[in-house]
């Protein structure tokens, strides 16, 4: 039971109860590797929301135990922890007409303080950080006038300026259009490839999971049902274990991968009279 | 426009001088504030003690015993209230929240009725039982609404809401019971509370209220940039190394209980807690580490300037109207609410225009 040296985040049987709820994660044990791309997948309410808060150390669980480069996560000190590890929530709303560039430069609340100012190194650093992602031409649009994905981008952005080694994505593109899905995926691919981030990404889309991840964990009431290389994982008999959705699988034209799509939909004149206002 | 938007230490300093400049012009323009003219000259003779005749210290005691505090009322209830609006706007990620959103006025109303109908509406060397017991009712809604908004460990913002809007209700309704069955007399006192005022205060009163909200505007200034994140939201906050909890929990009781301690002085002053974060913001910006002195020092400004016409309107509509209305004041409640509510359509109509263009 020793602890790999590149493991860069370590879940040791963690287990979490919400106060007076069910449990809703079981002995998890996962041991992700620096600089690897994760998917975190898994029916609603399988837990992996909860399971990327406690990445984060939102919450603690309340069994086991969170090692981050081997050490105790809940070791860290809040700004600490802060600076290495950045956290995407499913939703930010926008509030009060921030402009992107200062979304951006909320990042560096860990390095500023709470009671500094950003310094010329600090806006420096959002600028190219914005150049990076391409979002310098949203520099000044306020958070409410941008569409989902361009927000998404943003904030991925604040990420960037504010921790150096870890992001978690909780269903980053989720409501967002194909474009902006895969938009997304390429950046966080080369956030890891060109700049060496672990990234944990919960996501719905098992497709591009498989695609963009180099390993995916499979969640179902709390437990991890599978874990390991996409297409040893993906595989249509789990998805119909876990999901209850009978699956097929077709070849991707291009890399040659399977791709699941749902077996039954039903025959379209099925589909047809099962619509409104037939 | 763009690179304005960066906050440096020398725009800080700007903004906030110009701030404070505009907060020291107002207090000395509103030393000659008044219906009788010409007071200030002679008060400042009376004060350097160059002549000692009676209409010097007549002058004396009216600017210095009469116009100053009351000055420096208006100044810390407009600062307190703003500063507050701003807090709770942040913590509830709300832009139509103010210092009375969570039922603190409510209570300290329903405290100063209660006294009234008691018969406590006599003062004495201290504060007064009517005060006493408008700081008592509001802070007792302030721990309620506070132990209902937490549960397990978190501070849930609909939580407060729900509760603060309750409570609030709740007061009202009580209030009105109370009024029911006062007598005229009475009732004519807890009216005139509600409308708020600034009259007779004293000096003594002054220092009681500053040891109250003193530390609360500093804790709250303190968490500007806490603040900034937390209007993100709670979870994007805690992962950049805010104390989320701690966080709310001060910013909470600390406005609360400064917007308690002055509705016990002045009662229940509307408006300003949720107009001057506003025009403050559409001038500044939303960066709470720039808005935050700025409304403050603007919102003091602003109840000063707002005191003047509680002064002056009604002794100059009787002089238009040959009626002595010599010494009548409007409460200041009916000028901040009658001036606000304009000013803040206009406001509201200028951001939409100006948003329009952005688009």
């Amino acid at each position: 039971m020793s602890t790999t040296v590149s493991a860069h985040l370590e879940l040791r049987d963690v287990s979490y109860t919400y106060p007076g709820g069910p449990q809703v994660l079981d002995a998890v044990r996962l041991v992700i590797a620096r600089g690897q791309l994760w998917s975190i997948v898994g029916p609603n309410g399988s837990g992996k929301s909860t399971l990327l808060r406690i990445m984060a150390g939102l919450i603690e669980p309340v069994h086991g135990q969170v090692l981050f480069n081997g050490r105790a996560l809940s070791s860290l000190r809040p700004r600490e922890r802060a600076r290495r590890i950045a956290f995407l929530p499913q939703t930010i709303v926008p509030t009060f007409g921030y402009v992107a560039r200062q979304i951006v430069a909320m990042g560096r609340y860990p390095h500023v303080g709470g009671l500094g100012l950003e310094s010329r190194r600090d806006w420096q650093l959002v600028d190219e950080a914005m150049a990076w992602t391409d979002t310098s031409p949203l520099a000044w649009r306020t958070l409410n006038t941008l569409s989902g994905g361009e927000r998404q981008r943003v904030v991925i952005t604040a990420a960037l300026v504010q921790a150096n080694e870890l992001l978690l994505l909780d269903e980053p593109t989720t409501g967002l259009d194909l474009h902006h899905q895969i938009g997304i995926h390429r950046l966080v691919t080369r956030l890891s490839r060109q700049r060496g981030w672990t990234v944990v990404t919960a996501t719905h889309d098992l497709n591009l999971a498989a695609h963009f991840s180099q390993h995916v964990v499979m969640l179902k009431d709390g437990r991890v049902v599978a874990s390991g290389a996409p297409a040893e994982v993906l595989t249509c008999r789990r998805v119909e274990e876990v999901y209850g959705v009978a699956m097929s699988s077709l070849v991707h034209p291009q890399t040659g991968a399977p791709v699941l799509v749902p077996a039954e939909l039903g025959t379209p004149s099925e589909v047809r009279s099962d619509a409104p206002g037939a | 426009m763009p690179r304005a938007r960066e906050l440096t230490w020398r725009r800080w300093l700007t903004a906030v001088g110009v701030s404070a400049l505009g907060v020291l012009l107002v207090l000395i323009l509103s030393l000659g504030v008044g219906t009788q003219r010409g007071q200030v000259g002679l008060a400042i003779q009376a004060l350097l003690g160059q002549t000692e005749t009676p209409e010097h210290r007549m002058a004396y005691q009216l600017v210095f015993g009469l116009r100053l505090p009351r000055t420096l009322l208006a100044l810390i209830t407009g600062l307190t209230l703003a500063l507050a609006g701003t807090t709770f706007q942040a913590l509830l990620r709300n832009p139509l929240a103010e210092p009375f959103t969570l039922g603190v006025a409510s209570g300290g109303a329903l405290g100063a009725l209660v006294a009234f109908e008691l018969g406590l509406a006599w003062s004495w060397a201290g504060p007064s039982p009517v005060q006493a017991m408008a700081f008592a009712g509001a802070v007792i809604v302030v721990l309620i609404v506070y132990r209902l908004g937490r549960s397990m460990g978190i501070l849930n913002t609909y939580d407060l809401l729900l509760a603060g809007v309750t409570m609030s209700l709740f007061c009202s309704a009580a209030m009105m019971a109370i009024q029911y069955f006062a007598d005229y007399r009475e009732l004519f006192g807890m009216i005139r509370w509600m409308m708020g005022g600034l009259e007779t205060v004293a000096y003594r009163d002054l220092l009681g209220t500053l040891w109250l909200v003193g530390p609360a505007w500093f804790v709250q200034l303190a968490l500007a940039g806490a603040l900034n994140q937390l209007s993100l939201g709670e979870e994007l906050a805690g992962t950049r190394g805010v104390r989320v909890v701690w966080v709310q929990t001060a910013g909470f009781l600390a406005a609360s209980l400064a917007t308690g301690a002055v509705v016990a002085v002045c009662g229940p002053i509307g408006f300003v807690g949720l107009i001057v974060p506003h025009a403050v913001r559409a001038v500044v910006g939303p960066d709470h580490r720039l808005l935050m002195p700025c409304a403050a020092l603007l919102g003091g400004a602003f109840l000063v300037i707002c005191d003047w016409g509680s002064r002056l309107l009604l002794p100059v509509y009787g002089q238009l109207r040959g009626l002595d209305l010599q010494g009548v004041q409007l409460p200041i409640g009916v000028i901040t609410s009658v001036l606000g509510g304009p000013f803040f359509l206009v406001l509201l109509l200028r951001s939409r225009r100006a948003e329009r263009v952005v688009r």
